[in-house]
């Protein structure tokens, strides 16, 4: 009989404290919801315009469409007013610690204009270099890249990071995906988010 | 008398009982995290934080949760504070939490919390719990920037993304990998050990 007690009243008391901790986090969250929405909003936005210069960008609704090999998660329109002045596309590619999230904007006539690292998992002081500005740097003005060079890189290729080659050629891989992505997207018409319409 | 105690408890996780040289608790995010001196240091300031405040609740609610569940309600506490902690930050400072990124969860899976709540928070007072939290915190960031600066200094030439060591030092990559990490891990252990001797000596002869 006092053990079924026993038992009983370390459930209650498991029960209450996680009850407690439930509230508590439930409080939080709501405390927390729109301002945590509105701060991703804004470091969208401000990794966006990182990429390519422009003054608005339009989420498009057609990721379904973009006939790319590798997936795209999200691509936008880079406006100046109505006029399309480039696109940016999120990239997905797998590196050397999982897969790494990036942006590579892209303008009209299909030449890389930047490219900006959202997050990655590589390996601190190896492939972790590839936020390096003059890594990232080789990418701007390529219009199609062949692959990745340990050494004597071309015009159309990427010199690889030293000891880093898999996350090097991770960023390549979506490199290209994004130009094949920008290259469908200049010549389909217009499907934005929002409007859903076709321009 | 209790001033004395408040100090010991206080000092006791720098050197004496280092959470990570001595008690050779919380490896994981030890060896994992050491490969920069920014990012072990902002762990080991994290994890303070988070030692502090779970300290300081499991104390308070001591009284109240009965020894046979007292591990599941430490770890419901711990987490619901990692989590309440991580939304705040996100919500309230976004430039710091994108900087402490993935540390903040792993703090949950950090076994010198849970070891802390059950060696001294469930049987000491609120105070003396906050104290020993804040010691055990300041020696295992002490730990963690030790360890990484000179893992950091030796696989890459940088302190803190600071090139130090000049164009011609070739970086020994190995210790900002994992072999690397064990390595210095033991030989700073050895070290902290050969202080320790030296401190038991002076404390027996005088």
């Amino acid at each position: 009989m006092a053990k079924a007690k026993e038992i009983l009243a370390n459930a209650v008391v498991l029960f209450l404290i996680t009850a407690v901790v439930a509230a508590l986090l439930a409080g939080a969250n709501l405390l927390t919801k729109e301002k945590i929405a509105e701060n991703s909003l804004l470091a969208e936005q401000k990794a966006l315009a990182e990429v390519i210069k422009a003054e608005t960008f339009e989420q498009t609704a057609d990721l379904a469409l973009l006939e790319t090999v590798d997936p795209v998660t999200a691509a936008y329109y880079a406006k100046n007013g109505d006029a399309t002045v480039g696109y940016c596309i999120k990239v997905t590619p797998s590196g050397y610690g999982g897969a790494m999230e990036l942006v590579f904007g892209v303008d009209k006539d299909l030449n890389i204009t930047g490219v900006s690292v959202l997050s990655h998992g590589e390996t601190a002081g190896l492939g972790a270099n590839i936020t390096k500005e003059t890594f990232r740097s080789q990418f701007v003005g390529k219009r199609e890249i062949a692959g990745v060079a340990k050494s004597g890189a071309k015009e159309n290729e990427i010199q690889a990071l030293s000891g880093a080659t898999i996350s090097s050629k991770a960023m390549t891989s979506g490199a290209n995906t994004a130009l094949a992505a920008a290259t469908f997207l200049a010549n389909a018409p217009e499907v934005n988010m929002e409007k859903g319409a076709v321009k | 008398m209790k001033e004395n105690k408040a100090v010991k408890t206080l000092t006791a996780g720098l050197i004496e009982n280092n959470p990570t040289f001595v008690q050779l608790i919380g490896m994981c995010p030890t060896l994992a995290v050491t490969t920069s001196l920014q990012n072990g240091f902002m762990m080991g300031l994290a994890a303070t934080a988070v030692l502090v405040a779970s300290n300081v609740a499991i104390s308070l609610l001591r009284k109240f949760i009965p020894d046979k569940i007292r591990i599941a309600a430490y770890v419901v506490v711990i987490a619901g504070f990692v989590t309440m902690i991580e939304m705040l930050l996100n919500a309230f400072m976004p430039a710091l939490a994108e900087s402490l990124g993935i540390f903040i969860p792993l703090i949950v899976v950090n076994c010198i919390i849970l070891a802390r709540a059950e060696a001294f928070a469930s049987k000491n007072s609120v105070g003396l719990s906050a104290l020993d939290g804040l010691g055990m915190g300041i020696g295992f960031t002490l730990a963690l920037s030790l360890i990484s600066s000179v893992r950091e200094l030796l696989g890459a030439g940088t302190l803190w993304g600071v090139q130090i060591l000049g164009a011609a030092y070739e970086p020994m990559l190995v210790f900002i990998l994992a072999p690397g990490g064990f390595i210095v891990l033991g030989l700073l252990i050895a070290v902290i050990q050969l202080i320790r001797n030296k401190n038991a000596k002076k404390g027996g002869a005088a």
